[in-house]
């Protein structure tokens, strides 16, 4: 069922419309959530959590393309799942992106507004070319291993570590310019 | 602020770029980037005291023709001892040994395989377990080119992984050198010979940009170890120009493209798997990617590897760099067919000691 169809299903409230979601989507929804909680049932719990918030924002929503709409939902819900577990055990995954993130701060010290940081960081990835952002999104975004990248766009694992090393260095001196001081 | 801070952020990251992540289209721009980011196999250059020059080196054998197998096919590594590129020089120290197996040179790069063997565990640990740096010193000393290297880290200096059936202590690697800065048409050097050290990144962790001299260079298991190169070309080589401008070089084992992007959808953009070669006889020899994967996963083409040099910020141009995986006889060309340019001949080189520089 195209995106378009399933969103007239929630604008007409029929619960068809979350079948129908995670049909399409929801394999893939639960990789993400995975990637970042590292158990399957939280991993379930997260993707059922953000459907239903999906449910209660469409509408009035209505994305244009859905399944960014609710990776954005389910990789919100897996972190607010971190967050309230904070005592539990991390992922492999998770705490494999935090450590290669970390290398993108310049001053660990300095703290700074999230909402601040997203503006910068949507603004990073606007200025990158499309096949290194996608590479980057992929990566920290959904949290796909370096081989789950390979598979999906053909690069040799080996490219794709030089590609990412690249892109955190760039980060890194692009929330240097923007102000996060070293 | 730490990296976790970071990942919670991009939460609110927009949409879109998660939507164009997943684009369909995506999947016949990887199909054709599988072709495009095959492993450069080819040629370690070894230094040493290299003294052969063009086609004049008597026939020498691989110290481990495995090393060469493993990055080309029997015909080729037999055609590189065939032509005398075989080298079998060696470096060492307490840790490492080095053996240059063979050494392709033409005016753009120099390219070899090295054979690394670990002659303990210190040497194992520095080549296996971090990232080093690779530096280029001119015939004074002078630091001209640097380079991250890692065996998960394509470039000048990478080791894919153990020689199938070898000792768990000797690996092959690629060594391929630009000749001349492939990112600054500004800088370039000329030097007939250069020697190549490692450092280890440990040792200077920001940048060896303030390495300019070898005495810069901080202690480590790298110490004694030197490739010295040979700058001379030993093949032969044209300067090729097509009517757009676009420049290309073709040597008897590697070739250098500019092409053009331009009106092609970004999505649908490739990298160009034919290449024609048209003689003054009127004879053309046809090249073509195959579609058979190496053992890492990449496409091996039928002319040898190719990757462009993928920090050209030109959307509408392309630069492609790669190496035939047999050697050419390209006495008599007169011109190429390739991505639907035709590059005419300009200039023609031989292996012994040109006196004109076909960089481009």
């Amino acid at each position: 069922m195209e995106d378009k169809e399933i969103i007239g299903l929630f604008f007409e409230r029929e619960e068809r419309a979350v079948d129908e979601t995670m049909k399409k989507y929801g394999a893939r929804l639960r990789r993400l959530a995975l990637s970042f909680l590292g158990d399957e049932g939280d991993a379930e719990e997260c993707v059922s959590d953000a459907m239903l918030n999906v449910w209660r924002t469409i509408p009035p929503n209505k994305p244009d393309e859905l399944f960014g709409y609710l990776a954005r939902l389910t990789r919100c819900r897996a972190f607010n799942l971190i967050e309230r577990r904070r005592a539990a055990k991390r992922s492999a995954q998770l705490v494999e992106l935090t450590k290669e993130l970390s290398e993108c701060i310049p001053d660990p010290t300095q703290s700074f507004e999230k909402s601040e940081l997203t503006e910068l960081i949507n603004s990073f990835l606007t200025g990158l070319k499309p096949e290194k952002r996608r590479v980057f999104v992929l990566r920290y975004m959904i949290g796909y291993s370096i081989k789950e990248i390979s598979k999906e766009t053909g690069f040799s694992e080996s490219k794709l570590k030089t590609l990412l090393l690249r892109l955190r260095k760039q980060l890194k001196d692009y929330l240097k310019e923007k102000g996060v001081k070293l | 602020m730490n990296g976790f801070d970071l990942l919670d952020a991009m939460n609110g990251a927009d949409e879109r770029f998660i939507n164009e992540a997943f684009d369909p289209a995506w999947k016949r721009r990887s199909r054709i980037r599988k072709r495009k980011t095959i492993v450069i196999a080819a040629a370690a250059v070894a230094a040493l005291a290299m003294s052969v020059t063009g086609g004049a080196a008597a026939y020498k054998a691989f110290v481990h023709r495995d090393s060469v197998e493993y990055y080309y096919n029997e015909k080729m590594a037999s055609d590189i001892e065939r032509y005398g590129f075989a080298v079998g020089q060696v470096t060492e120290n307490d840790h490492l040994r080095m053996t240059l197996e063979s050494l392709m040179v033409d005016e753009n790069f120099a390219s070899g395989i090295v054979t690394v063997e670990y002659l303990d565990d210190a040497g194992r640990t520095a080549m296996e377990n971090s990232n080093k740096w690779l530096i280029m010193l001119d015939s004074n000393g002078n630091n001209i080119f640097h380079y991250t290297i890692g065996d998960d880290i394509p470039g000048p200096f990478f080791g894919h992984g153990m020689i199938e059936n070898g000792s768990s202590d000797r690996k092959a690697y690629t060594l391929e050198l630009p000749l001349h800065d492939p990112y600054s048409d500004t800088r370039s050097w000329s030097s007939d010979t250069v020697s190549v050290v490692f450092a280890e990144e440990k040792d200077i962790p920001l940048s060896p940009d303030e390495i300019f001299t070898a005495a810069d260079i901080p202690s480590s298991v790298f110490d004694g170890i030197c490739l010295t190169i040979n700058t001379e070309p030993n093949t032969d080589s044209v300067r090729l120009t097509a009517d757009s401008g676009h420049k290309a070089v073709i040597s008897q084992f590697a070739y250098d493209f500019q092409y053009d992007n331009a009106g092609v959808p970004f999505l649908e953009r490739g990298f160009p798997d034919e290449m024609t070669l048209c003689f003054k006889d009127g004879t053309r020899k046809a090249l073509h990617f195959n579609r058979e994967y190496n053992r890492e996963g990449d496409f091996i083409p039928e002319w040898g590897g190719g990757r462009t040099r993928s920090d050209h910020d030109d959307d509408n141009e392309d630069n492609v760099h790669g190496l035939f995986n047999s050697i050419l006889d390209i006495s008599g060309l007169e011109s190429v067919e390739y991505a639907g340019e035709i590059y005419n001949v300009i200039e023609t080189g031989e292996g012994k000691a040109s006196e004109k520089s076909l960089r481009i």
